[in-house]
C-alpha cells in the first residue's frame, strides 16, 4: 500500500531536483568566463522503485520520481596532458623570443649609429691619418673615433650584462611563482582528499587545482600522475614536487657564486629546498629557457663581442707599439683593456695626440713628421683576416661583426617563428579543451528552459495531487447533503 | 565539434589581434621608411645591408684618399713641368753661351740667368701643399735643401690606399728630381743638378772674373748634363701623369660603385612605399572584415530569441 501523500512527496522531490539543476545552470553561466572552469553537469536518475503488491499481477514496481545521482565536470584529462606539454615548450620559446629581441635592440642594426658604423669609422679614420700624419686635427679625429668605438663596445657589453642580470631576476621571480603554485596545489590536494572521502568530487576545487597545474607546467616541465581521491602527484625528472598534500619547494640559490658578465650580479642556480646541493633537473619550460638564455645565449654573444674587442686591442697595439709618435715616442699602446667591457684608449693617447704612432721611424731623428708608414699598416688592419682567436680568424673585423648580427637575426627570427607556431598549437588545444569544458550560453539557456518547464510541470503535479486529496478530504462522505 | 561562447571569443580576439598586428607592421614600415627594423625581420637582408654599408664606407674612404692623392700628384706634376721649363731655358742659354762668338760679358749675363734659374728651381722644390713641403719626403716641415744643396729632407715615401689593396705612392723627393746619375745616391757635391748648374754658372763667370776664357767644350759639356736632368724630370713627369690618369679613372669608378651600392642598400633597407601602402589597405580591410564578422558572431545568443 502506498501512502496517500506519496504523490505530493514525489512531486516536491522533483521540484527540488529541477531547482538544483537550474542552480547548476546558473553556476555554469556565472562562471562562463572563469579561467580554468569546467562546466558542471547534473546527472539525474530515477528513484528506487517501490514494490507494490497486487493480487492479480503479483508485485508491481512503481516509480518514485527523480534524484540527483551526480554533479560532474566536463573534462578531458588527455587534453589536459597535451596542453601541459605544449605549455612548457611554448613557455621556453616565449622567453627565448623576448630575450633575443632585447639583444637585437641592443645592437640596433642596421643603422648609421650602431657599433658596426663606429667600427667602420674608426678603421677608416686611419686612412685620413695616412694622408695627414702631421695634422693635430686628424689625430684628434682618430682618437675620437676610437673613443666612440670603445664606448659603443662598453655600452653594448653592459647592456648584454644587464639583460643577463634581468634574466637572473626573472628566474628568481619565477621560482617564487612556481613555489606558490606547488604549495597551493598541495593544499588543494588535501581539501580535495577530504571532500572526496565524504562524498562526490569537489568540482570547483579540482578546476582550481588543475588551473594551478597548468600554470606550473608553463614554468617547469612537470609530469602529473593521478593519486587517490582525485589528488595528483607532480614530478620533475627523478624527484617529487607534490606528493598528495606534501610539497617540496625549489630554491633560487645564489651559492655557489658564479661569475656574471658585469662581475656583480649573483647568478642563481635552481636547487631543491631540502637538498641545496641537488640541482633541479629541468629540461623545458620558462625557467629552463631563461637558464639557457642566461648561461648560453647571452654569454655567447657577449663572448663574441669580447673576441672582436680583444682582436682590435691586441692587433692595433701590436702595430702601434712598433711605430713612432710625432714626438719620437715608441712602444706605446693605443688601446687599454682586454675585452669589450674594458676597452678604452690608453692614457698615453689621451694625454698627447703626438703619441699616436703614424711613423715607422723616429720622426724627430731618422724620418720626418710626414712619415705615415705605420699609419698605413694600421689602416691595412681593416682588411686583415689573420687573428689569434680561431673564432674570428679568417674574417675581417667588420665581417665578423656582420656574422654576429646575422646569427642574432637568424636565432631571433627562428624564435619568433617557433613561438608563433607553438602559440597557435596551444590555442588550438585550448579550443579543443574549451569545446569539452567550456560553457556554452546557448546550451545553458536551452537547459534552463527545459529545467523551467520541468519545474513548472512538477508544480502542476503538486496542484493536481492537492486537488485529488481535496476530493478525499473535503468532499467524500457528503452524499445527499 | 562543440563550439562555446568562450572559444568563439578567444578565437575572434586571436584573429583580430593577428590582423591588427599586420596593419601595425605595415604602418611602422611606412612611417620609418625602412624595410628592415631589426635583424630578425630578414637576417640575410640585414647581413647584406651591413656588407653594403661596409663597402660604401670603404669606397667613400677610397674616394677621399684618391682625391687627396690626386691633389698631391697634381702639385708634383705642375712643379715638374715648371722644372722642365726652367731646365730647357738653361739648356738654350748654355747652347748660346757655348757659342764662340759670345763675349765674356755675354756669358756673365747668361751666368746671371743660370743663377736665377737655380733660385727658381730651389723655389719650386720648396713648393708646399696644405702647409707641407711636398718634396721633402717625410720631413714635411723642412725645406728639401739647405744653402749648399745638401738634402735636409729624406726619400721616405708616402702611400695611400686608393682601392681595395691598391696603393699609390704620392710623393717624390727633391733629391730624386735633382739627382743626375740615378744609379748612385744624390750628392750635393758631385751628383746634383743644382750643383751642376752652379758649376756652369762659375764657368760662365770665369772670363769676366779674369780667370781666362773657357774653351767652348768646357761649356758644351754641361749641355749633355742638362739633357740628362731634363730626361730625368721628364721620366718623373710622365710617371706622375700616368698615375694621375689612372687615379682619375679610379675616381670615376669609385663614383659608380658608390652609386650602385647606394641603390643596392636602398633596395635592401628602404621600404617600398607603393607596395606597403597597397599591403596596408589589404591588411586594413581584412582587419575591418574580422571586426565586422566578430560583431555579428558574438552578439546574438539563444537569449535574443526566447521570450
Amino acid at each position: 500500500m502506498v501512502s496517500s501523500f506519496f504523490g505530493l512527496h514525489l512531486a516536491s522531490k522533483a521540484l527540488a531536483v529541477h531547482q538544483r539543476a537550474m542552480e547548476t545552470a546558473g553556476h555554469n553561466i556565472a562562471n562562463a568566463y572563469t579561467k580554468g572552469y569546467s562546466r558542471q553537469i547534473v546527472s539525474n536518475t530515477a528513484g528506487e522503485p517501490l514494490r507494490i503488491s497486487q493480487i492479480e499481477t503479483g508485485f508491481l514496481h512503481m516509480g518514485t520520481g527523480v534524484k540527483i545521482s551526480d554533479i560532474t565536470r566536463a573534462r578531458d584529462i588527455f587534453l589536459d596532458r597535451q596542453v601541459r606539454v605544449q605549455s612548457w615548450v611554448s613557455g621556453r620559446w616565449e622567453m627565448k623570443r623576448g630575450v633575443l629581441s632585447q639583444i637585437e635592440n641592443i645592437f640596433a642594426e642596421p643603422s648609421d649609429s650602431g657599433l658596426a658604423s663606429s667600427i667602420s669609422r674608426f678603421l677608416n679614420s686611419w686612412h685620413d691619418l695616412v694622408s695627414n700624419p702631421e695634422s693635430t686635427a686628424i689625430r684628434s679625429t682618430v682618437r675620437e673615433q676610437a673613443r666612440s668605438m670603445a664606448n659603443a663596445f662598453n655600452e653594448s657589453y653592459m647592456y648584454m650584462a644587464r639583460v643577463q642580470a634581468d634574466i637572473n631576476e626573472n628566474i628568481k621571480a619565477m621560482v617564487t611563482e612556481a613555489n606558490t603554485y606547488i604549495e597551493e596545489i598541495a593544499e588543494l590536494n588535501e581539501q580535495i582528499n577530504e571532500a572526496t572521502a565524504v562524498g562526490s568530487p569537489p568540482n570547483d576545487l579540482l578546476d582550481k587545482r588543475d588551473l594551478l597545474v597548468d600554470k606550473l607546467s608553463s614554468l617547469i616541465d612537470i609530469r602529473v600522475v593521478p593519486a587517490s581521491n582525485n589528488q595528483v602527484n607532480i614530478f620533475v625528472v627523478g624527484r617529487t614536487l607534490v606528493r598528495e598534500s606534501e610539497a617540496t619547494t625549489i630554491v633560487a640559490d645564489p651559492e655557489p657564486a658564479s661569475s656574471a658578465l658585469d662581475g656583480q650580479a649573483r647568478l642563481v642556480s635552481v636547487v631543491w629546498s631540502d637538498d641545496l646541493t641537488a640541482q633541479v633537473e629541468l629540461t623545458d619550460g620558462k625557467i629552463k629557457g631563461l637558464l639557457d638564455l642566461r648561461d648560453t645565449t647571452v654569454v655567447n654573444y657577449a663572448g663574441k663581442l669580447n673576441i672582436l674587442a680583444d682582436a682590435l686591442i691586441t692587433e692595433f697595439n701590436g702595430i702601434h707599439g712598433g711605430g713612432y709618435g710625432l714626438n719620437g715616442s715608441t712602444g706605446i699602446n693605443f688601446f687599454e683593456g682586454t675585452n669589450a667591457m674594458d676597452i678604452q684608449i690608453s692614457q698615453d693617447i689621451i694625454d698627447d695626440l703626438d703619441n699616436i704612432a703614424a711613423a715607422e721611424e723616429d720622426p724627430t731623428s731618422s724620418s720626418g713628421p710626414g712619415d705615415s708608414r705605420n699609419a698605413s699598416l694600421l689602416a691595412q688592419l681593416k682588411e686583415g683576416n689573420t687573428h689569434a682567436d680561431p673564432d674570428i680568424d679568417g674574417s675581417t673585423y667588420q665581417d665578423y661583426f656582420t656574422g654576429i648580427i646575422a646569427s642574432i637575426g637568424v636565432e631571433s627570427a627562428e624564435a619568433i617563428r617557433v613561438q608563433e607556431n607553438q602559440e597557435f598549437l596551444l590555442a588550438q588545444l585550448e579550443e579543443r579543451r574549451q569545446s569539452v569544458s567550456g560553457v556554452s550560453i546557448d546550451e545553458e539557456m536551452a537547459n534552463m528552459i527545459m529545467y523551467q518547464r520541468a519545474y513548472e510541470a512538477s508544480a502542476r503535479v503538486v496542484t493536481i495531487m492537492d486537488e485529488m486529496l481535496e476530493i478525499i478530504i473535503n468532499r467524500m462522505g457528503l452524499a445527499g447533503r | 565539434m562543440r563550439v562555446t561562447t568562450g572559444s568563439l571569443i578567444a578565437n575572434l580576439l586571436i584573429n583580430i589581434n593577428r590582423n591588427l598586428e599586420r596593419v601595425h607592421k605595415n604602418q611602422r614600415k611606412i612611417a620609418s621608411g625602412k624595410e628592415l627594423m631589426k635583424p630578425s625581420d630578414n637576417p640575410m637582408a640585414v647581413a647584406k645591408s651591413l656588407l653594403f654599408r661596409k663597402t660604401l664606407g670603404d669606397v667613400e674612404q677610397y674616394k677621399q684618399n684618391t682625391a687627396e692623392s690626386l691633389e698631391w700628384l697634381k702639385v708634383t706634376e705642375s712643379s715638374l713641368s715648371s722644372i722642365i721649363d726652367k731646365l730647357n731655358i738653361a739648356r738654350e742659354n748654355t747652347v748660346l753661351a757655348s757659342n764662340d762668338t759670345y763675349s765674356g760679358n755675354d756669358r756673365t749675363a747668361i751666368g746671371g740667368d743660370i743663377g736665377f734659374i737655380i733660385d727658381e728651381l730651389i723655389t719650386i722644390s720648396n713648393t708646399t701643399y696644405a702647409g707641407r713641403y711636398v718634396f721633402s719626403g717625410s720631413r714635411t716641415s723642412t725645406q728639401p735643401f739647405n744653402d749648399t744643396y745638401d738634402p735636409t729632407g729624406d726619400e721616405i715615401k708616402s702611400t695611400r690606399e686608393i682601392g681595395n689593396g691598391i696603393n699609390v705612392t704620392v710623393n717624390l723627393a727633391a733629391t730624386e728630381i735633382f739627382v743626375l746619375d740615378k744609379t748612385v745616391p744624390y750628392d750635393s757635391g758631385s751628383n746634383s743638378t743644382l750643383r751642376m748648374l752652379s758649376d756652369l754658372q762659375n764657368v760662365l763667370y770665369q772670363e769676366s772674373q779674369g780667370s781666362g776664357r773657357p774653351a767652348s767644350e768646357e761649356i758644351s759639356v754641361f749641355i749633355t748634363q742638362i739633357d740628362t736632368a731634363i730626361r730625368n724630370a721628364m721620366d718623373l713627369l710622365s710617371e706622375a701623369g700616368t698615375k694621375i690618369k689612372n687615379l682619375e679613372g679610379l675616381q670615376e669608378r669609385h663614383e659608380e660603385t658608390i652609386f650602385s651600392f647606394t641603390s643596392l642598400l636602398s633596395g635592401v633597407e628602404d621600404a617600398n612605399v607603393t607596395k606597403l601602402v597597397t599591403d596596408l589597405y589589404a591588411a586594413e580591410s581584412v582587419y575591418e572584415a574580422s571586426l565586422a564578422a566578430g560583431a555579428r558572431i558574438i552578439q546574438p545568443s539563444l537569449m535574443d530569441f526566447l521570450r
